[in-house]
């Protein structure tokens, strides 16, 4: 807790350290923390778990609309996994089908970059490869060799490379991953059809995608010398928001949450999803087998305690919160207020900003005023 | 000509209810209407019946005493044929409504009726359960606001300085269990706001989530009877308030 400063009558601040809509975390790595040393104990401990393999290895982060969901994904993504060696991909507002997550991971990372990760994994296997040459030659010279038409014994070859590679034990995914390489030259990107079954062309077969899409993880995950993989989810509950569902597509929701969970049984895969209470609850109620599979954290709303290391810490970025309030200040707020980090970054964004305008240090019924004037019979 | 059975006494008593106001029956002809149909033996046999264990036909008096709730869901058999299933407590029994001409005229015909004419029973919408319609207490008031708000004050408190319940949870103990109209619970949550708006904070949902298992436009509306809307027009899942209120209202 930072030491109160002597008091000060004209401040000079020169930048708000709090952001206008209170929307999300700050972008600066160094600069995620949790207000609330519990939280962070709690979700360390099923990190921890998951570690040594045990327990389910999907994470539903509960709270309302500025509770906090997103800024604990943040700190997942940017501090704790990469400290575990996970991989961390981050979604936000996903989409309702499994291929919607394939879709957008290899669109994210690059039908290119990704083949030649592909590539390189199961180039030493190939048996074609010490056939043609005594140097090897790189994925652009191979990419160079299968510009026209691929021949079918190239494709056997690549299969048999990626499953000797040890990316697949399953023969037709490793045919799928070798199209994937093999038909790179003629279009090196990834097309949302290439995900959406039983049309022509798709990379995915029929009721085949939670293998493929474990098989591109297992890529991933070797190629960049990484433990795991973690997927977070943020605004899960969006996912209808676009379009009203159908019954088709509601099914197709359970199914992607059932099949992500079938992958991180395989170890892989851990998966974050970060939802309002009700989405937990609807998704208890329409599917309680599942829900049983995932580890619930419920995000409490923050403590006195919590809101005042919140506001402090940033305020140390830019000043001395002692010097820019009252003693006792956070005891004139609305006990609503000081709950919610986002309605609490919202006044603090306020009051920072008419101190900078002002010059001079803000009063405790100032400050009241401010909190009333923004969330007054919310 | 108009026949009217005057010796009965429940059509006496309809008769000498005063006329209807706005469109609405007055009180004390809702409950001789009420009566009335609950006494008739087509509406019991095909509807009524599900929230008893009667056999025969039960006036009113009966029916708040002793009626259960039936829950009722679409359910499709085949390709394209509608089927509802009412599923009964009291009876621990499940009703079909099988042909379209069945399920407009109990539905959408006596279902109605009950609920928002003669307002005997009421329903709210459940995920993964179904509609839930559900006998209302005789003896409603206007204190029956304050007296819920007191209730939520009450229930047992979560660790740390807030309790959050969902709506849901409130309409199944005071609407399902207490036979209290969903619009008095909804009011008793506005007072709570109004009353205490520093220390009662709402969790909104988003309209599309909440009716996820909605097919279309008119079942979702249905489906969304089951949230509270606040002044800003927002879905309200869940209320959190401060522990403090639990000593405050005793002041």
């Amino acid at each position: 807790m930072p030491k109160r400063p002597s008091s000060v009558t004209s401040v000079d601040v020169t930048s708000n350290p709090f952001e206008p809509s209170g929307s999300g975390a700050p972008l600066v790595e160094e600069e995620f923390w949790l207000p609330n040393v519990t939280w962070k104990q709690e979700l360390q401990k099923w990190l921890d778990r998951l570690g040594t393999g045990q327990g389910t290895r999907s994470l539903a982060i509960v709270g309302g609309y500025g509770s906090g969901k997103s800024y604990i994904l943040h700190w997942l993504d940017r501090v704790e996994f990469p400290r575990r060696k996970v991989l961390t991909f981050y979604f936000e507002n996903p989409e309702v089908r499994f291929y919607d997550l394939a879709n957008s991971l290899l669109r994210r990372i690059g039908r290119k970059h990704f083949a030649k990760l592909l590539w390189e994994l199961a180039e030493p296997n190939r048996k074609r490869l010490q056939q043609r040459s005594l140097f090897a030659e790189g994925f652009e010279g191979y990419l160079d060799t299968v510009t026209k038409r691929t021949s079918t014994s190239e494709l056997a070859d690549l299969q048999e490379a990626i499953r000797q590679s040890e990316i697949t034990a399953d023969d037709e995914i490793a045919y799928c991953l070798a199209r994937l390489i093999a038909e790179t030259p003629r279009k090196p990107y990834f097309e949302y059809r290439d995900f959406v079954v039983s049309r022509s062309g798709s990379l995915v077969a029929q009721g085949q995608e939670h293998r493929y899409f474990a098989a591109i993880l297992k890529t991933l995950r070797v190629a960049d010398n990484v433990d795991r993989v973690a997927f977070l989810l943020d605004e899960f509950e969006q996912i209808s928001l676009r379009k009203r569902l159908t019954t088709k597509d509601s099914q197709d929701y359970l199914v992607t949450l059932k099949r992500l969970i079938d992958i991180t049984h395989q170890g892989d895969l851990w998966l974050v999803l970060a939802m309002t209470p009700d989405a937990a609850e609807q998704t208890a109620r329409l599917d309680p087998a599942f829900w049983d599979r995932c580890y619930r954290f419920d995000i409490p709303p923050l403590t006195r305690d919590d809101a005042v290391r919140l506001v402090e810490e940033r305020i140390e970025r830019v000043g001395d919160p002692g010097g820019l309030f009252e003693s006792g200040y956070m005891d004139v707020l609305q006990p609503t207020t000081i709950a919610s980090p986002r309605r609490l970054v919202k006044v603090f964004h306020a009051a920072i900003s008419r101190i900078m305008s002002a010059r001079k240090r803000l009063s405790k019924d100032e400050l009241k005023q401010i909190d009333q004037d923004i969330y007054s019979g919310d | 000509m108009l026949l009217v059975a005057s010796n009965n006494p429940i059509v006496e008593r309809l008769l000498d209810a005063p006329l209807p106001e706005q469109n609405s029956l007055s009180p004390r002809a809702r409950e001789a209407f009420a009566d009335l149909v609950l006494r008739n033996p087509d509406c019991f046999q095909h509807f009524f019946h599900l929230f008893v264990s009667d056999d025969t036909p039960v006036g009113l008096e009966r029916f708040h005493a002793n009626a259960k709730p039936v829950v009722w869901i679409q359910a499709t058999h085949g390709r394209s044929t509608r089927t509802i299933e009412l599923r009964s407590v009291a009876r621990q029994e499940t009703a079909l409504l099988e042909s379209p001409v069945t399920i407009r005229s109990i539905l959408y015909g006596v279902r109605y009726w009950a609920r928002d004419e003669l307002q005997i029973v009421d329903e709210f919408f459940e995920t993964a359960r179904g509609c839930v319609m559900y006998p209302v207490r005789a003896d409603a008031s206007l204190e029956d606001t304050n007296v819920i708000t007191l209730r939520v004050l009450d229930l047992p408190a979560d660790p740390g300085d807030w309790t959050t319940v969902s709506v849901n949870t409130l309409l199944r103990l005071f609407c399902e269990r207490q036979g209290y109209h969903v619009s008095t619970l909804f009011d008793a949550i506005r007072t709570m706001i109004r009353t205490y708006p520093a220390h009662v904070a709402l969790i909104p949902t988003i309209p599309n989530f909440a009716a996820v298992s909605a097919t279309s436009r008119n079942r979702e509306t249905f489906e969304l009877r089951g949230y509270f809307t606040d002044g800003h027009g927002r879905l309200i899942s869940h209320i959190r308030f401060h522990n403090t209120l639990r000593g405050l209202r005793h002041a």
